[in-house]
C-alpha cells in the first residue's frame, strides 16, 4: 500500500510535539531531582514554545493555508489551533497556580509537571483530532494523566475518592465512547469525520438506526467529559476533592478540549445525520441534555455553601451554555464556543487562583464566611475575584458577557430560541450565587485572621486572568475577529 | 496438508509420546540428580530402575483424590486440566521434520503461518492452571504460590517476547518451519552478537516460564510447603507434574526450533549418509535432550532466587538486555545489511 | 454461520457471567472465556494473527494481571454486594440499551459481506496486512498509543511510589535508590 505524498504533515503536529518534548524534559528533571520551581519554569517555557507554533498555524489559517495531515485525521485549521491556544493558556495558568501552591499543600512530587504537560498534549490532540481513533487516544492521554493528578493528595479521603470516582466514571464514559465509535464505524465504514459525514449523507445510505445509536453513544461518552447533566454527577465531588491547582487545570483544559472535540463531531458527523429520516432526534436529545444542564448547574450552584463546590456547579452550568454552541453545529457556533472558552478559561482559572490563595493547606476552608470582609483585608484579591465572578455571571463589560451573547446569538440563528431563552433566564439565577460571594467580600464585617502573603506566581496568574477578562470584554473583536477570519476544514455538511 | 484423520492420529500419538516421555523424564531426572549429588537415585525396580515410573503412576492413581472441602470446587478441578491441556496443545505447532518426511506424512500437527505466536499464546494460557489451582485451594501457601507464579510469568514474558523479536526480525516470518529452514545464524555474522544475547535471554526466560529451578518460586518447598501444589493429591497432582514436564519439553523444542535449527541435522554428515540432516524427529529430539539435561543440571547446581531478586533480575537486567538485543538486531538489519 | 452462532451464544453467556457471577474470580474467568471465544471467532474469520495477539495480550497478560489483583485483594462475596434498588435500575437501563442496540443492528438493511470475500481480503490473516494499516494509514494513532502508555506509566508510578515515604524494599526503584544513597551511582 502506498500513502499519498502529503500524508505526513509534521508542521500541524508542532504544538503537540513541543509539549511532548517538554514533558520528557521535565520527566528527566524529575529523575535527576531538579529543583521544582526550575521544573515549573521549564514547563512554562514548553507551553510558550508550543504557543509560538500554534500561533504560526493560526496565522496560516488567516491566510487560508490551513493544513490537515494523515488523511484528514489531524487538523491544523483555525478552530483546532485556536482551541490549542486556549488549552495552552489554561495550562500556563494552572502551572502558575501550581508553582505557587504545591509546596504549601505538600504535593510537589516530581511527576506533577510531566503529567500536566502530557495531559495538555492529549488535550491538544483531542482538539485537533479529525477522526474517532485520534479523538479517543487524545481523550485517554488527557484523562489518564488527570486521573492521577486528581488523586494527587494521598492519604486524603476526599482526594483519593475524587481520583477514584473520576477514574471509574471516566473509564465508563470511555467504554460508552468506544462502543459509539464501533457502531459509528459499523454504520459508516470509516473513522475520519470527513469520510463518515460523506458516507452518512450519501444518497444510498440506509443504516440510519445504527448511525443514530453510534451518535448517541458518542454524545454520551463526550457528555461525561464536558459534564452535561445527567452525566455531571462526578464533577462536583471531583472538583472539590482534587487539590485546587489540579481543579484549575481540569476545569479549564479538560473542558476546552472535550468541547473542541464535541463541536467538531457535531458540525460534521452529527450534522450529516441531520438530513436523514431520524435526523431530528439527535438535536432533540442534545437539547434536553442542555436544558437539564442549565437548570441543574445553576440551581445546584445556588444551593452550595462552599465556594469551591459552587464553582464546580457553575462549571456544569457553563457546559450548558457551551452546549448551545454545540447545538448550533456550524462555524458560527464553533467560533462562539472558542471565544466563550477563552473567556471561561481566564475567569475560571482566576477564580480558582484566588480560591487557592485563601483556602487551607488541606484544601478545606472554602466556606463563604471565609470571604467576609476580604475587601478590607486583601483588596487586590477581592477586586480580582469580584471581576472574574461578575464575568462568570455574564455581566458587561467583561468577557463572560460577550461570550454568552455570542452563544445565544448562535443558538437563536440556528433556530433554538426556547433554549436560548432558558439560558438567559438561568443566567439571572447565576447572578444571584456569584453576587453572594461578592456581597460577603464587600459588605460583611471581617472576623477572620489575616491571610498569608500572596505568592508571586499566583499574583501573575490572577493578573493575567483579570486583565484578560477585562480586555476580552472591552475589545472582543480582536480575538473573535481573528477566529472569524480563519479557515475551517471539514465544514459544510 | 494431511487428511484430517491422519492429523488426529498424529495428535494422539504426540500426546502419548509426550506423556510417556514425561514418565521417563522423572526417572532420568532423579537418576541424574542422584549422580550429580553422589548418590544412587531410584535403581531398584527393573534394570536401572526402569520400572520406577510405572510404579509411580500406579501409586498416584490409587492414592486418595482429596478435594479440599473449603476449595472452590469447580475451579479446583478445572485448574489441573487447563495446565495439561494447554501444555500438550502447545507442542502441536512445532515441526519435527521437513514436509512429507514422516512416511509420506508431515511430521507436525498443525502448520500455522503464525506458529511462533501460537506457541507463545497457548503457553501463556497454561499459566492459568497454576494460579487458579493455587487460588481455588483456598489456603494461604497455595495462594502465595499462585501470586508468585502470576507475577513471575508476567515479568518474564517480557524477556521472552523481546528475545523472540530478534529472531522474528531476522527471519521476517512467524512460521516456525520457515524459521528452521532459514537458520537465523546463517544470515550475517553481524547478527551473531545480538542473536547470542537473545538466545541467552530466551533460555533464561523460558526456564522462568516453566517454573524450574532457580525460578521455581511458585512451589518453593522450603518456604511455602509446595506452593500451588500443596492441596493437590493423586491424579490431579500428577496432571500438574505432567504439565510441568511437557512444558519443559515444549520449551526445549521451541528453543531448538528458534535458535538451533530445529529438526535440521548437521550437514557435515551428508557426504557419508545422504539425507541424514533431513531425518525427521531424530535431530529435534537430540536437541531437546540437550536442553532437558540443562534444566536438570541447573536444578542440581543453582540455589533458588529470592523473590525480590527474581523480580529485579527480570525487570532490571533481563528485560533491558533483551530489549538491547532487539534494538541492535533492528539497527543491524536497517543499517548494515 | 452455525459456528458463528454457537460462538456468539458462548460469548454472550460469558459476558453475562462477568456481570452476574458474585465471586470476582469467577467473573474474571468468565471474561477470560469470553475473550478466548472472541479469539476463536477471529480464527473462523481467518484472522490468525489477530487471534494469537488476542490470546497473548488479553488472555496471557491483561487477565492474568486482573486475577492477580483480585487474588491479592482476596475479595469475598460479602464485600461485593451492591444495593438492590440500584441494581434493578441498572439492569433495566442495561436491558433497554441492549435492546436498542439489537434493534439497531437488526434494522440495518445491509447484507453481511460474503465470508469468502472477507477471507480473501484478509489474505489468510497475514500480519503484513495489519502492519500496512497500522504503520501506514494509522501511523499517527500508533504513535499516540505510545504517548498514552507513557502517560499511564508515569501516572501509576507517581501514585504508587511516593518519594516522601521510604520505598519498600524489593522493588527495583527501592534498590536503585538504596544504591544512590550509598553514593555508588
Amino acid at each position: 500500500m502506498t500513502l499519498p505524498a502529503d500524508f505526513i504533515v509534521v508542521s500541524i503536529l508542532g504544538p503537540a510535539i513541543v509539549m511532548l518534548v517538554f514533558a520528557m524534559i521535565t520527566l528527566l528533571f524529575a529523575v535527576f531531582q531538579v529543583d521544582r520551581s526550575a521544573t515549573a519554569s521549564m514547563a512554562l517555557v514548553g507551553v510558550g514554545t508550543a504557543a509560538v507554533f500554534a500561533l504560526h498555524l493560526l496565522m496560516k489559517g488567516q491566510q487560508g493555508a490551513a493544513e490537515a495531515g494523515f488523511g484528514l485525521r489531524y487538523l491544523g485549521d483555525t478552530p483546532a489551533t485556536a482551541f490549542t491556544l486556549v488549552i495552552l493558556l489554561g495550562t500556563a495558568l494552572a502551572i502558575l497556580v501550581s508553582e505557587a501552591d504545591l509546596s504549601r499543600l505538600g504535593l510537589d512530587h516530581p511527576e506533577y509537571y510531566p503529567l500536566m504537560l502530557l495531559s495538555a498534549t492529549g488535550a491538544i490532540v483531542l482538539a485537533s483530532a479529525g477522526d474517532l481513533i485520534t479523538l479517543l487516544l487524545g481523550l485517554e492521554i488527557m484523562s489518564l494523566a488527570v486521573y492521577a493528578l486528581a488523586a494527587w493528595r494521598q492519604g486524603s479521603r476526599q482526594s483519593e475518592e475524587a481520583g477514584m470516582k473520576y477514574f471509574l466514571l471516566g473509564a465508563f464514559a470511555s467504554a460508552l465512547l468506544i462502543y459509539g465509535i464501533a457502531l459509528t464505524f459499523g454504520a459508516g465504514g470509516r473513522f475520519d469525520y470527513a469520510g463518515l459525514a460523506a458516507a452518512f449523507s450519501a444518497p444510498g445510505f440506509d443504516a440510519h438506526v445504527l448511525a443514530l445509536l453510534g451518535a448517541v453513544l458518542l454524545l454520551a461518552g463526550l457528555g461525561f467529559k464536558v459534564a452535561f447533566a445527567p452525566f455531571h454527577q462526578w464533577l462536583p465531588d471531583v472538583y472539590t476533592g482534587a487539590p485546587t491547582p489540579v481543579t484549575t487545570f481540569m476545569s479549564v483544559v479538560v473542558k476546552t478540549a472535550a468541547f473542541a472535540a464535541l463541536l467538531r463531531i457535531a458540525s460534521t458527523v452529527f450534522a450529516s445525520l441531520g438530513a436523514g429520516p431520524l435526523g431530528e432526534l439527535l438535536p432533540i436529545m442534545l437539547g434536553i441534555l442542555i436544558g437539564a444542564t442549565l437548570i441543574v448547574g445553576n440551581f445546584g450552584a445556588l444551593l452550595q455553601s462552599g465556594v469551591k463546590r459552587m464553582l464546580a456547579y457553575s462549571a456544569v452550568a457553563h457546559a450548558g451554555y457551551l452546549g448551545l454552541a454545540v447545538l448550533a453545529a456550524d462555524t458560527v457556533g464553533t467560533n462562539a464556543a472558542i471565544f466563550y472558552l477563552t473567556a471561561y478559561t481566564l475567569m475560571t482559572a482566576g477564580a480558582f487562583a484566588v480560591l487557592s490563595a485563601i483556602t487551607n493547606a488541606d484544601d478545606r476552608g472554602d466556606e463563604i464566611e471565609r470571604f467576609a470582609g476580604l475587601a478590607a483585608r486583601r483588596p487586590f484579591l477581592a477586586a480580582s475575584l469580584a471581576i472574574v465572578l461578575m464575568s462568570l455571571a455574564g455581566l458587561p463589560p467583561f468577557a463572560g458577557f460577550v461570550g454568552k451573547l455570542l452563544v445565544f446569538q448562535a443558538a437563536i440563528s440556528a433556530g433554538y430560541v426556547a433554549l436560548a431563552v432558558l439560558g438567559i433566564a438561568t443566567s439571572v439565577v447565576a447572578v444571584v450565587y456569584y453576587a453572594r460571594v461578592i456581597t460577603y467580600m464587600y459588605f460583611r464585617e471581617s472576623d477572620q485572621e489575616t491571610i498569608r502573603p500572596l505568592a508571586p506566581t499566583l499574583r501573575i496568574a490572577v493578573v493575567i486572568a483579570v486583565v484578560g477578562t477585562i480586555a476580552l470584554g472591552i475589545l472582543p473583536g480582536f480575538w473573535y475577529g481573528l477566529v472569524e477570519r480563519g479557515q475551517v476544514l471539514l465544514a459544510g455538511f | 496438508m494431511d487428511p484430517l484423520g491422519v492429523t488426529f492420529l498424529k495428535a494422539l500419538a504426540l500426546c502419548t509420546v509426550l506423556l510417556g516421555a514425561f514418565a521417563y523424564m522423572t526417572l532420568i531426572e532423579r537418576r541424574l540428580l542422584g549422580r550429580m549429588q553422589h548418590r544412587y537415585g531410584p535403581n531398584r525396580l527393573g534394570p536401572f530402575g526402569l520400572l520406577q515410573p510405572i510404579a509411580d503412576a500406579i501409586k498416584s492413581v490409587f492414592k486418595e483424590d482429596i478435594v479440599v472441602s473449603a476449595a472452590d470446587r469447580f475451579v479446583y478441578v478445572l485448574a489441573p486440566m487447563i495446565s495439561i491441556t494447554f501444555a500438550l496443545a502447545a507442542f502441536g505447532a512445532i515441526p519435527g521434520g521437513p514436509a512429507g518426511s514422516l512416511f509420506g506424512f508431515d511430521p507436525w500437527i498443525v502448520d500455522l503461518d503464525i506458529g511462533l505466536l501460537y506457541v507463545l499464546a497457548v503457553t501463556s494460557i497454561g499459566v492459568y492452571g497454576i494460579f487458579l489451582g493455587g487460588w481455588a485451594s483456598n489456603s494461604k501457601y497455595p495462594l502465595l504460590g499462585s501470586l508468585r507464579s502470576s507475577a513471575q510469568i508476567i515479568s518474564y514474558e517480557l524477556g521472552l517476547g523481546l528475545s523472540v523479536l530478534s529472531v522474528i526480525m531476522i527471519a521476517g516470518t512467524l512460521n516456525l518451519r520457515a524459521i528452521v529452514e532459514l537458520n537465523v545464524w546463517s544470515v550475517s555474522p553481524w547478527l551473531w552478537p545480538p542473536l547470542a544475547v537473545a538466545f541467552g535471554a530466551f533460555v533464561i526466560s523460558a526456564i522462568a516460564e516453566v517454573n524450574r529451578t532457580p525460578f521455581d518460586l511458585p512451589e518453593a518447598e522450603q518456604e511455602i510447603v509446595a506452593g500451588y501444589l500443596t492441596e493437590y493429591s493423586s491424579i490431579k497432582w500428577a496432571l500438574y507434574q505432567m504439565a510441568e514436564y511437557v512444558n519443559m519439553m515444549t520449551a526445549s523444542a521451541f528453543i531448538s526450533t528458534l535458535f538451533l535449527g530445529g529438526y535440521k541435522g548437521p550437514t557435515v554428515l551428508e557426504p557419508w549418509i545422504p539425507g541424514i540432516s533431513d531425518w525427521p524427529i531424530v535431530w529435534l529430539v537430540a536437541k531437546m535432550a540437550l536442553f532437558m539435561f540443562l534444566f536438570i543440571w541447573l536444578r542440581a547446581t543453582l540455589p533458588r532466587l529470592r523473590y525480590d531478586q527474581l523480580m529485579r533480575f527480570g525487570w532490571v537486567y533481563l528485560f533491558e538486555v533483551a530489549l538491547a538485543a532487539a534494538l541492535v538486531t533492528g539497527a543491524v538489519i536497517a543499517f548494515v545489511l | 454461520m452455525i459456528t458463528f452462532a454457537v460462538l456468539a451464544v458462548v460469548m454472550v453467556v460469558g459476558a453475562l457471567g462477568v456481570v452476574l457471577l458474585r465471586q470476582p474470580v469467577h467473573a474474571a474467568l468468565s471474561l477470560v472465556g469470553t475473550l478466548l471465544t472472541l479469539a476463536v471467532v477471529f480464527v473462523t474469520l481467518q484472522a490468525h494473527f489477530l487471534a494469537a495477539i488476542q490470546v497473548i495480550v488479553y488472555g496471557g497478560a491483561i487477565m492474568v494481571l486482573f486475577l492477580f489483583v483480585i487474588m491479592l485483594l482476596n475479595l469475598k462475596e460479602e464485600a461485593t454486594k451492591t444495593r438492590a434498588a440500584y441494581r434493578w435500575v441498572a439492569y433495566g437501563v442495561g436491558v433497554i440499551a441492549a435492546a436498542a442496540i439489537a434493534v439497531g443492528a437488526l434494522l440495518d438493511p445491509r447484507q453481511a459481506p460474503d465470508a469468502l470475500a472477507v477471507s480473501e481480503a484478509l489474505r489468510g490473516g497475514s500480519p503484513e496486512l495489519i502492519a500496512e494499516v497500522l504503520f501506514g494509514e494509522f501511523m499517527l494513532a500508533f504513535q499516540l498509543v505510545g504517548v498514552l502508555l507513557l502517560t499511564g506509566m508515569v501516572g501509576a508510578v507517581a501514585l504508587v511510589q511516593r518519594h516522601n515515604e521510604p520505598p519498600r524494599p524489593g522493588t527495583p526503584l527501592a534498590d536503585a535508590s538504596r544504591r544512590d544513597a550509598r553514593g555508588t551511582r
